[in-house]
């Protein structure tokens, strides 16, 4: 997945109306979590369990758990 | 054939819900779970009332001197002994030459029930079984726990389940995986762990606020559960029966919440007109939640005599359960 696509579903999941960076801060809600997870089961190949994405803080370590090489 | 439900007087609204927790956003909560009332039930009031209450309404079109069979479905008994079943047998002033038993399920209880009402039939140790899932998660829910209080309301549901020609319940698909007893659960109150008074408040990071005497839900868990399993189950109960999806007149769901509900319809490519989601004014009654959608979608004839109807059960547990039933 290109990582433009990659940010603008971040930014409809997290309601970020600013453009994202590697460094942007994630804040995770139940909502936001339950938005992801169907994100990720939708887009990625790679099944991540919810305690690995509860532990990530910015989009670097989302993008980490997904696997560098599944983004362009 | 014959449902019939029962739901407390008292309602939960958003706006009341938006009042008492300020920040809690009431369209946006509307938005994503699909829920704007919940009913629930009085101090005084269980399970078994509202069993009893659902069971008396279902009988306005049946004898009840014919049920020769109860199943009581809940996680809230009345007491740890006697079973809410023969309770429920004497209330309702059934013969007592029956048998009755209560089973401990939630989200699949309604499965399950209808499961074992088909093996007493085939068996030939029932003709006509009286299958009532009942349910009050609001009496094991802390009063500052606002997510878990949008979510669940009280409700009972009650069904005659008899031999017919005409209608059918085709092969079942059952599920269990005990490992994920953690992310549903109400840890203090049974045996295991006493209830104690002294359990110090735990505050989530939504400002959720519980302790270990009352419920706990891990949402996303439960989610990733849902999407892992359901589909599979969907496409094992076709299997199962030789069916294809297109065969389907109808899929009624466990009616979780709104978000997750369509998120499964869009995984396993089920048309909207196929599909029933409502839980808007009743929000999520656990086990009743398929027989109550049932019941509404054939007063408003979105299933009809001769349709077939794929339901699925999932959540607490795990425990997880599909059927075909011809209407």
């Amino acid at each position: 997945m290109k990582k433009e696509t990659f940010f603008e579903g971040l930014k409809d999941i997290f309601e970020i109306d600013n453009d994202l960076e590697e460094s942007t801060h994630l804040h995770l809600t139940s909502l936001s979590t339950l938005a992801l997870i169907a994100y990720l089961d939708k887009n990625f190949k790679t099944r991540i369990k919810v305690a690995q994405i509860s532990n990530i803080n910015t989009v670097s370590d989302l993008m980490k758990l997904i696997g560098e090489d599944n983004f362009e | 054939m014959l449902i019939d439900y029962y739901l407390p007087d008292e309602i939960l609204d958003n706006d009341y819900l938006a009042k008492e927790f300020p920040g809690w956003n009431a369209e946006k909560i509307f938005d994503k779970i699909g829920i704007s009332k919940r009913h629930i039930s009085g101090k005084n009031e269980t399970a078994l009332d509202l069993a009893y209450k659902a069971s008396s309404n279902v009988f306005k079109n049946f004898d009840k001197s014919l049920i020769d069979f109860i199943l009581l479905c809940t996680q809230s008994p009345d007491y740890f002994l006697p079973t809410s079943a023969c309770i429920l047998q004497d209330r309702l002033g059934l013969r007592t030459n029956i048998g009755a038993f209560d089973f401990n399920l939630g989200c699949s209880g309604f499965i399950y029930g209808l499961a074992v009402a088909k093996g007493l039939i085939v068996g030939g140790i029932a003709n006509n079984v009286l299958l009532v899932t009942a349910e009050t998660y609001s009496k094991y829910i802390h009063n500052r726990d606002k997510g878990n209080r949008s979510i669940f309301g009280d409700g009972a549901a009650a069904i005659i389940v008899s031999k017919s020609d005409k209608e059918k319940i085709l092969d079942f698909e059952l599920g269990t995986d005990g490992s994920g007893m953690n992310n549903l659960i109400v840890h203090n109150g049974g045996l295991r762990n006493k209830f104690n008074p002294g359990e110090l408040d735990i505050f989530d990071e939504a400002g959720n606020i519980r302790n270990n005497n009352f419920l706990y839900m891990n949402g996303p868990e439960i989610f990733d559960f849902t999407i892992e399993q359901v589909p599979d189950l969907v496409s094992k109960t076709l299997e199962k029966n030789n069916h294809s999806m297109s065969e389907i007149d109808y899929f009624v769901f466990h009616q979780a919440n709104k978000y997750m509900v369509n998120y499964l319809k869009e995984k396993i490519g089920i048309p909207d007109t196929k599909f029933y989601l409502n839980m808007e004014n009743t929000g999520n009654t656990v086990s009743a939640t398929i027989p109550i959608a049932l019941k509404d979608c054939l007063d408003n004839r979105l299933i009809k005599s001769g349709d077939k109807v794929l339901i699925a059960g999932f959540g607490v547990g795990y425990s997880w359960g599909a059927v075909i039933i011809e209407i």
